[in-house]
């Protein structure tokens, strides 16, 4: 038998709060906000902790959703994504996880450097530039979900690309969101 | 022109705009992950009564949540507003936050850095 409790032990040395697996759904994404709206209420965080984690983490869903929407997968299995919720003493980690296309690595780098590279003022600046002249995208996007990340979080982006298979990467993504 | 009341959902806000008294308002949760879908009847019925708009014109924004896909949308409407104060009709904003919401707070403050509108910041206690 698999060894849950071994599972169990890591996460909770990891002080992982929630976990998931699969594809990312439009009535799975209501259902995770949902778990973690009651999850965030069961620990009395304070109101902007919430607010912020909250935020975040519909980004980074968002994010997956629309980007699925828009890509044409070979095989199902490219579809499935991993989420991750950490609480540690001083912050929330929302860390997510899914396939890419290469294509896509370079233009997520630059933007992602280039937010890591900006102080709260500029962030400010520049989430107001890409709002007045980006038209959205097909799936709904504006593109501003990575901004609005790091103003949200005050902390910098981390990311991971992990050459997966063929013409897709692993892309790994963690928002860290101080708590109050 | 008929009025538009939209109750709220999870992912959608509570819609309330009556063409008659001028009064604009949109409440609760504005997430949906396709924001156009739902603000495109909104934008239409805007379109429409800007042509003939109430002596006085106020649009409250009292949101939990909203996310970037619907800060565009927010934006555009806004800026239909904009048109309507042009042309000198009384219009003005209401944008409202909870005591301590500093990034509620901070995004009225975007908005109205971007648009020539009267935007009043209203903190609720």
């Amino acid at each position: 038998m698999l060894d849950v409790y071994n599972y169990y032990k890591q996460m909770q040395e990891e002080s992982v709060i929630l976990y998931f697996k699969g594809e990312i759904t439009n009535s799975l994404l209501t259902s995770i906000l949902q778990m973690v709206d009651d999850r965030l209420e069961h620990k009395s965080e304070d109101v902007k902790t919430k607010k912020k984690v909250f935020s975040v983490l519909l980004e980074c869903l968002q994010n997956i959703y629309n980007y699925q929407q828009v890509s044409e997968f070979g095989s199902e299995h490219l579809l499935s994504a991993a989420l991750m919720i950490r609480r540690t003493d001083d912050a929330y980690h929302i860390i997510t996880g899914n396939f890419v296309e290469n294509t896509m690595v370079d233009t997520l780098k630059e933007k992602i450097d280039r937010v890591n590279s900006l102080d709260a003022d500029e962030l400010k600046e520049f989430y107001k530039e890409i709002l007045v002249v980006n038209e959205p995208t097909p799936s709904g996007g504006a593109g501003l979900g990575i901004i609005d990340m790091a103003r949200k979080s005050g902390n910098k982006i981390l990311y991971h690309f992990e050459d997966s298979e063929n013409e897709y990467s692993f892309y790994s993504l963690e928002v860290k969101v101080p708590i109050k | 022109m008929e009025n538009i009341k939209l109750e709220g959902t999870g992912r959608t806000p509570e819609i309330s705009f009556n063409s008659q008294t001028g009064n604009l308002v949109i409440s609760g949760r504005s997430i949906p992950e396709n924001s156009i879908a739902f603000y495109q009847p909104l934008f239409d019925w805007l379109d429409e009564y800007i042509k003939k708009p109430s002596l006085d014109t106020i649009f409250e924004f009292n949101l939990e949540y909203f996310n970037t896909s619907s800060s565009k949308c927010i934006l555009d409407m806004l800026r239909k507003l904009e048109l309507l104060s042009e042309r000198q009709h009384n219009t003005s904003v209401k944008w409202y936050f909870d005591e301590g919401d500093e990034d509620m707070e901070e995004s009225g403050n975007d908005f109205k850095s971007l648009i020539n509108l009267d935007i009043e910041l209203v903190m609720k206690s």
